[in-house]
């Protein structure tokens, strides 16, 4: 196949009044999108008729707040520190920082339910038995100074190569 | 000649006007080589495969505990269950970065100019905004649920279920939906199936762009080594929950096996079950024939059998412990039953779903079903059941029943 095939083959090409891409195709688009739009169906009557059980409103609660969580907190944090390491760090030092920073970052976002402790119960030792806050600290730390280490290793490299 | 479904899908709509264009809207304002269809279809394939390993591995957890009428649940191997419910926690935490990472990969889709050009983009994009949702919410509620937080107003395992087919469903749709970027995104960078279907233009800013890649401030190199050591971090710090070797090195996790009374984790405490006051008028009632009353005296004059079995909890942690007590169809058999009879043990404890589980034929045969008086050579503790709590092979921790006081024929609780 070359680039200037699927063009030939475009059989609406002729068509100055066609979309601008096909829904239509591919063919195999359509094992995807018919039982998946079957799950998504069968999933929301579930939702209707679980009852008391599932409060819709709370439902849609969790399910519009984690969209908006990940799209207007923690992504945009993330790309705000990438604009700040475009600024600060020399471009060496950059893909170690922004490793560093995602694996602590990931860190921190799993662990923190643990540090918290909100379902902590204190007649049952055997659940959360550790200092999270403490060894999320260390983890971090050690991550971070890793790649400061990396970073500035790359830095100096580059300084010498150049 | 175009057919009429593209004609109404496809048809072009007016953009709103070009003032309106701006901050994150404007051409250029995320600068990274990052942001592209390629590393979003590649990141896509590993999180769409981890996203069906959970959705498989709930939806047997599911059966096992609620199993429709032709779903048996057998009772070997006895890991079986530890394994599945261990690797869908796990999956689950893995897809925490890869999801991050995937949607990090897209974010400049959202500002998308014009924000929808044609009906399908319309569409598109609330389907897009169902899989959002309905993903971020399965791992974020999931993450909190292992925590035993629960600030959700909803029942966790009802509400995981179904949003869990939403979740699938929405994956498939969006599979269907970006079938060409797919195509293009996996075939190989230079190859002609990387830029299939696009105009020469089109084509070749995306060759641009997936070219810079490889050499950006933050490289492609960088980006997958940020992916694979977000996942690999996670795993590592939490799977020793149910890889017992790894106990120790997962210090993240929210359990180790070997921690808690006489070595084995606990999930409901004897205080919680209001179970702590258990004195010598206990009787365990085996309901048949020829009924049963037994003190703990003469369920310890049955010959007694040790079992090395895992409690395996819902909750993605497991761990091993040996058991001894009296089989479950040893008893059976001295009320006057068949040894496979389907049976509901009923718990001490006052309230909860979970006080009444259903032992079906196969664990109930099953030699290594105890009831078991004893863990790791001890009385059990409280916790753990004091004085009698069955022991099954091959099913999740909720099932195996703590403070057993009945056992009656029939189907009555969570697995019937």
């Amino acid at each position: 196949m070359s680039t200037a095939a699927p063009r030939a083959a475009d059989p609406y090409l002729s068509d100055p009044r066609r979309p601008a891409t096909s829904a239509l195709t591919p063919w195999w688009r359509w094992l995807f999108l018919l039982p998946g739009l079957a799950a998504v169906l069968y999933g929301v009557r579930g939702l209707l008729t679980a009852g008391g059980r599932v409060p819709l409103d709370s439902w849609l609660t969790w399910f519009v707040g984690s969209a908006l969580l990940s799209d207007l907190v923690i992504t945009p944090v993330w790309i705000a520190l990438g604009w700040l390491s475009t600024r600060l760090l020399p471009r060496a030092a950059r893909p170690a920082a922004v490793v560093g920073a995602a694996v602590s970052g990931v860190l921190t976002l799993v662990a923190l339910p643990f540090v918290l402790g909100k379902g902590y119960d204190p007649a049952n030792p055997s659940f959360l038995p550790r200092d999270y806050g403490q060894t999320l600290l260390v983890l971090v730390l050690v991550v971070l100074a890793v790649s400061a280490v990396v970073g500035t290793v790359a830095v100096l490299r580059e300084r010498r190569r150049s | 000649m175009t057919r009429a479904l593209d004609r109404v899908l496809g048809a072009r709509l007016p953009a709103p006007p070009e003032q309106l264009r701006r901050g994150p809207f404007r051409p250029g304002a995320f600068p990274s080589p990052l942001h592209s269809e390629r590393r979003a279809a590649r990141t896509g394939a590993f999180l769409g495969l981890a996203f069906t390993v959970c959705f498989l591995t709930g939806l047997l957890s599911h059966w096992v505990q609620q199993p429709p009428g032709w779903f048996s649940w057998p009772a070997s191997p006895s890991w079986l269950y530890r394994v599945s419910q261990g690797t869908h926690v796990a999956t689950g935490l893995a897809s925490i970065p890869l999801l991050l990472v995937k949607l990090w990969t897209v974010y400049p889709k959202l500002f998308e100019w014009p924000p929808a050009g044609s009906p399908a983009r319309a569409v598109s994009r609330l389907a897009v905004l169902v899989l959002v949702g309905a993903s971020v919410m399965q791992l974020l509620t999931g993450l909190i649920n292992i925590a035993e937080w629960y600030p959700f107003g909803f029942f966790f395992t009802t509400t995981h279920y179904w949003t869990g087919w939403i979740a699938i469903g929405a994956v498939l749709v969006h599979v269907g939906a970006k079938a060409p970027e797919i195509r293009r995104g996996l075939a190989r960078r230079g190859s002609p199936g990387a830029t299939a279907g696009l105009d020469d233009a089109t084509a070749a800013e995306l060759t641009a762009v997936d070219t810079e890649a490889e050499v950006s401030g933050v490289p492609r190199r960088a980006f997958v080594l940020a992916a694979g050591l977000t996942v690999g971090a996670v795993t590592l710090t939490t799977v020793g929950q149910s890889v017992t070797p790894l106990a120790r090195v997962s210090v993240l996790g929210p359990r180790i096996a070997g921690v808690g009374p006489q070595g084995l984790p606990v999930r409901q405490t004897a205080e919680r079950a209001g179970t702590t006051d258990v004195g010598a008028d206990y009787r365990l009632v085996v309901d048949g024939p020829d009924r049963l009353e037994l003190s703990l005296a003469d369920l310890q004059a049955f010959p007694q059998h040790t079992e090395r079995l895992p409690i395996s909890c819902v909750e993605g942690w497991s761990a091993n412990a040996t058991w001894t007590g009296v089989r479950l169809a040893d008893l059976l058999e001295a009320a006057g039953l068949p040894r496979d009879t389907e049976v509901t043990v009923e718990s001490l404890q006052t309230g909860g779903l979970y006080r009444v589980s259903t032992v079906s034929p196969p664990h109930a045969r099953s030699p290594r079903t105890l009831l078991a008086l004893r863990l790791n050579g001890e009385e059990l503790a409280p916790d753990h059941g004091y004085p009698v709590r069955l022991i099954a092979p091959n099913r999740p921790g909720v099932m195996q029943t703590k403070w057993v006081t009945r056992v009656t024929p029939g189907a009555g609780g969570i697995g019937g």
